[in-house]
């Protein structure tokens, strides 16, 4: 698998989202800009890329795929550092200029975030080149119902942010708010995609990948499970998010593993309204998958990712 | 926001991302998977032989930073 010369995928973990970095000349743009825990080391990797670069580029724009913390995260700090302007899906735009941390699932979900102001839109359906190429920002509601996800038809390239991993996808946060259309938007998300010829996925999370009918038949089983039984929805939910916020917040008490699920407006909702245990239950539910599936550890009473030093 | 999956870099699953989430520099290297700026950057581009030079340089840094009691 090769990727065009101008595009150099940075991939850390995945409590940041890839970063993607198109060369155009003398200027560049980033797509996704990370976590905002992330966001110092963020800004050094891009000088960095950018440096290595021979004619040495200037960060022109930065395009976000979709509003989630691990996208936006390092907005403020790159557009601070390079003076790039900051280009976003035009149906995020209100939330982002109120600056509207419930919506915007950083209040939800207890997540943190960094306000900016952004410059302009990427309207669904709209064309604009990055990278020498031409993109089509194809709508791709489901994880976020205002996503966007960039399509090159010349080299078959997708940009899929969320909406297509090599195994899966995003949490669809909608099913969890009981919006009775983020499922069916998933679905018709992955059958548009399954539509586009792909040769390459450039995803949010994880290494670009070229098994593009094998990612699809998997995402399209896991949608599946979840149309069967929307309380997975939730349990893979609480699942990725607890690790999500472990990851940043690095360990947590275990005996105080109930209180902080009560305290996440997105974790109590999803056991009230799908899964239906006592706080308590709540908790040693977690933790026993999360250890079942060796996410985290136990030790001397601290719940610690498995991925911690 | 992702789901739980590993991550995947194709080629040989020994070579794993030293990625921990901690993603922070502190005097040229990364205090979660001592790795240098360029190293973080080029990983996703990089080779099975690069990987594994970069994961040998990793555990010698890990090595010298955290002696053994």
């Amino acid at each position: 698998m090769k990727l065009p010369e101008s595009i150099l995928v940075i991939e850390r973990g995945w409590l940041s989202s890839n970063n993607v970095l198109f060369f155009e000349g003398g200027s560049a743009t980033l797509v996704d800009a990370g976590y905002v825990g992330h966001a110092p080391q963020t800004v050094e990797l891009v000088k960095s890329a950018l440096a290595a670069r021979r004619a040495s580029a200037k960060l022109d724009r930065l395009i976000n795929t979709h509003s989630h913390s691990d996208h936006i995260g390092g907005n403020s700090a790159l557009q601070a550092a390079f003076g790039c302007k900051i280009v976003i899906p035009a149906g995020i735009e209100r939330m982002i200029t109120d600056w509207d941390t419930r919506a915007l699932l950083l209040d939800e979900a207890k997540q943190r975030g960094d306000r900016f102001a952004h410059d302009a839109v990427i309207e669904a359906d709209s064309e604009f080149e990055m990278g020498g190429l031409t993109w089509q920002a194809l709508p791709a509601p489901g994880h976020d119902m205002e996503a966007l996800i960039f399509y090159c038809a010349e080299k078959r390239i997708l940009i899929s942010g969320d909406a297509l991993w090599q195994d899966g996808f995003g949490i669809i946060f909608g099913e969890l708010m009981g919006k009775k259309d983020a499922l069916p938007a998933t679905r018709a998300t992955l059958e548009m995609i399954g539509r586009l010829g792909v040769d390459i996925v450039i995803p949010g999370h994880g290494a670009a990948f070229d098994d593009f009918d094998a990612a699809m038949d998997r995402a399209m089983q896991r949608l599946a499970s979840f149309e069967t039984d929307s309380t997975r929805v939730g349990r893979n939910a609480v699942r990725a998010c607890f690790i999500f916020n472990l990851l940043d917040m690095q360990r947590l008490r275990e005996d105080e593993l109930a209180a902080y699920l009560k305290s996440v407006l997105l974790f109590d909702t999803v056991n009230q309204s799908m899964l239906g245990f006592s706080d308590a239950g709540f908790a040693s539910w977690l933790l026993d998958e999360l250890l079942r599936s060796r996410s985290i550890e136990v030790r001397d009473g601290w719940i610690l990712p498995t991925m911690a030093p | 926001m992702t789901g739980l999956a590993g991550q995947s870099d194709g080629g040989d699953p020994a070579l794993i991302s030293p990625c921990i989430n901690v993603c922070k520099m502190e005097a040229g290297l990364c205090v979660g998977c001592f790795r240098t700026l360029d190293e973080i950057a080029c990983w996703a581009d990089a080779g099975d032989d690069d990987k594994r030079l970069i994961l040998a340089a990793v555990a010698r840094r890990k090595a010298l930073a955290r002696p053994m009691p």
